[in-house]
């Protein structure tokens, strides 16, 4: 009988944890638009994820399906945190998108820049918005920040430090 | 009447059910994480006809930004990869005063690594495309403006291109061979399993798509267009489209048969494509698509043709064919197919079905087909087998009786051929190997000779399921040996027939099918048509399926 209390005990735990480990983030509502350097900027949506996962099937040259996982960690003890963004150009001009004027700040004021090759992304079917100063139409897809766990959990602002003005977006949930 | 031993939790059986409710619980969540990454012909599909409504709203606002006024020659604006399918591609827009006719000089990291052309025509009205940039680094374009009066004004921008799509990041290609003053000038097209790239000379990666397409692009040096096919490699939907390297796509035609190994444009524009039908064997027919109307107006069944149970084996009986092959013969009235399950290479009428030779091993036709059979002449024969992507050479020898072909032969099942006695050199029998081969085909005398090959002294690269082989237009031949059977490596060549001499070589770190070498752009790849509608011949009821999805 104690065994199997004990069993019922793992299996209760475990079952928590998988809820917990399954659970998608709590799902952000996009932001205002902000306007800066002839740049309409949104957040649609944002997520933290300790891990992403994908399998693709590949069609062999003779018919057979293979499946590819792929998996992407940050390093121990940090998130991706994943935004997706619109980034609509307002004005014509040459203007452009500049991502080393763009960076997240967390509640300590810590600011963390664009993850350096976030080119990843794409194999998890999450478009990307591609890391070149931007100079023309509705860029729309994700970005990626790696951040410490604890930060995330934190109040995170997303800062564009335009020419014209600063501004900041707050991540809400 | 109440078990006494009858406990109110019976927990052996609790167990099992948290178990199993654990067990569904992470199915579901395990289905939530992959669902959105799962990668199919279905989604291939749906992404196209999205491309086709974004791209509507990328033309309008370039249109704006052109009629803007703003852009000049000495400011103009410049966009990488506009339509998000070309990373290394860029657009530079502006207007001049009087009409002008540019030229674009992508600076290499060596003369061989430069890339130049001309837009036909003086405008006012400037979409200058850019093809060639490096990947994630700034690369030197030059422009260059004459007026009509023959004034040359040239400025410089440095265009600056994002890493590469993880999926190609690890793509590189390594020159073991280059003779750059023998080698035919252009860049090396290769079809991979699910994309195309342009490798230049240095073996530095200048193009590539980042839609995800199947494994067969139409590309040959001289065409006119870049014919790319998504979904289904069976029977189901598939969708061709025509798009310049940029990525702005122009037409797009829908097909029920799949697409399977090959598309070749005729002289009058139409494809002949291979696929297959929804019955009990596969990759057996070909069928033309009317590209003025996107209507699918011929259909050939290979059943109808060929005998099925010839050479049957169980792993082979539904996929009996294999066809990988279809060449439109235009002076003829006559196609050339390829059956690799059969290893057969075959002229036939195209209206009646009726052959004009088949070469092939003798073994197991019905007396029927004795007639049409390729007697073997020379000193030295093999049969092709398991061949891939035979090719018409021009007339080589002056003769209008023969007709050379230059094929991948794989040589999967070579050396089981025991019937006809084989001459081969010392050491080749103890290896499987794949070549270049070159049969001359007498048409009157219904005689087959084996006039030249290259690789059966190579087994290092055996290629037992794909290939291919390809005349340019300098006169040499290129072929692509995909290593798959070893770790996914394919190996480019270029040899000069007339001495055997390897010009080119190179190693690259992926699985290729088709090679060609060629100037990268076409006359597409000039005239953007921005503004233009999409040439979309896909059915409504087809559109309103995957937007369902």
């Amino acid at each position: 009988m104690i065994r199997y209390r004990k069993t019922l005990l793992c299996v209760i735990i475990s079952a928590i944890f998988l809820f917990t480990a399954c659970k998608n983030n709590e799902e952000s509502k996009p932001s205002a638009i902000h306007t800066v350097d002839a740049w309409a900027i949104q957040i649609l949506h944002w997520e933290a994820a300790s891990r992403l996962n994908a399998t693709r099937a590949v069609e062999r040259y003779n018919g057979t399906q293979e499946t590819i996982a792929h998996e992407e960690k940050p390093k121990e003890g940090d998130v991706f945190l994943l935004i997706e963004l619109k980034l609509e150009k307002q004005n014509f001009g040459n203007t452009t998108f500049d991502w080393e004027r763009l960076y997240l700040e967390d509640a300590k004021g810590v600011q963390y820049n664009r993850h350096s090759n976030d080119s990843f992304l794409t194999i998890y079917r999450l478009p990307r918005i591609k890391a070149v100063p931007l100079t023309f139409g509705n860029n729309s897809g994700y970005i990626c920040f790696e951040i410490p766990e604890l930060a995330s959990k934190r109040a995170l602002t997303l800062v564009y430090k335009g020419i014209e003005r600063i501004i900041r977006i707050p991540l809400s949930s | 009447m109440e078990d006494p031993n009858r406990r109110l939790w019976d927990y052996p059986q609790l167990m099992k059910s948290l178990l199993a409710i654990l067990a569904i619980i992470g199915i579901f969540c395990f289905s939530r994480i992959t669902a959105r990454d799962r990668n199919d012909w279905e989604q291939e599909i749906k992404e196209v006809l999205n491309r086709i409504k974004i791209q509507e709203d990328i033309d309008r606002r370039l249109i704006e930004e052109m009629q803007s006024g703003l852009y000049t020659f000495e400011n103009p604006l410049v966009i990488l990869d506009p339509y998000d399918a070309s990373p290394l591609s860029a657009l530079v827009v502006f207007r001049s005063e009087e009409p002008l006719e540019c030229s674009v000089t992508i600076i290499g990291k060596d003369t061989s690594g430069d890339i130049g052309y001309t837009i036909p025509n003086f405008r006012a009205e400037h979409w200058i495309p850019v093809y060639g940039l490096y990947p994630d680094q700034e690369t030197c374009v030059r422009l260059e403006a004459k007026t009509l009066d023959g004034k040359v004004m040239s400025m410089a921008q440095r265009i600056k291109t994002d890493s590469l799509p993880s999926v190609h990041a690890n793509a590189s290609m390594t020159i073991r061979t280059k003779q750059p003053e023998k080698r035919q000038k252009g860049l090396y097209l290769i079809s991979f399993s699910d994309s195309e790239m342009a490798f230049d000379s240095n073996g530095d990666i200048r193009w590539l798509q980042s839609i995800e397409t199947g494994e067969i692009a139409l590309f040959k040096e001289g065409t006119r267009r870049n014919i790319f096919s998504v979904g289904s490699t069976r029977f189901g939907d598939a969708l061709l489209f025509e798009s310049s390297l940029l990525g702005r796509i122009h037409s797009v035609y829908y097909s029920p048969y799949g697409v399977h190994h090959d598309i070749q444009e005729g002289k009058n524009g139409n494809l002949l494509v291979t696929g297959s039908f929804d019955r009990d064997t596969i990759e057996d027919v070909i069928y033309e698509i009317d590209t003025a109307t996107g209507m699918i107006s011929r259909v050939i069944d290979l059943r109808k043709i060929l005998p099925k149970n010839r050479n049957e084996q169980p792993k082979t009986k539904r996929d009996w064919l294999h066809l990988n092959a279809v060449v439109w013969l235009d002076e003829e009235e006559t196609m050339l197919i390829s059956g690799r399950n059969q290893s057969i290479v075959m002229e036939f009428y195209r209206d009646s079905g009726i052959p004009q030779w088949i070469l092939a091993d003798h073994q197991g036709w019905p007396i029927a087909y004795y007639p049409y059979l390729l007697k073997p002449v020379g000193l030295r024969f093999d049969w092709p087998t398991t061949q891939h992507a035979p090719e018409v050479l021009p007339d080589v020898d002056n003769n209008p009786n023969t007709m050379d072909i230059l094929l991948f032969d794989n040589g999967k099942d070579r050396l089981q051929h025991d019937n006809f006695p084989i001459v081969r050199e010392k050491g080749e029998i103890a290896e499987a190997s794949s070549r270049l081969a070159q049969y001359r085909v007498n048409e009157k005398e219904m005689t087959v000779e084996l006039v030249w090959q290259y690789g059966s002294a190579r087994p290092d690269l055996y290629s037992e399921i794909r290939g291919d082989a390809d005349r340019l237009s300098s006169g040499h031949y290129i072929g692509l040996f995909d290593l798959e059977g070893s770790d996914g490596r394919s190996v480019v060549l270029e040899i000069n027939p007339s001495n055997g001499e390897t010009v080119f070589e190179a190693e690259i770190n992926r699985d290729g099918y088709r090679v060609e070498c060629r100037e990268l752009i076409t006359e597409g790849d000039l005239e953007l048509e921005i503004g233009a509608p999409v040439r979309n011949f896909v059915p409504k009821g087809v559109v309103e399926k995957y937007d369902s999805l």
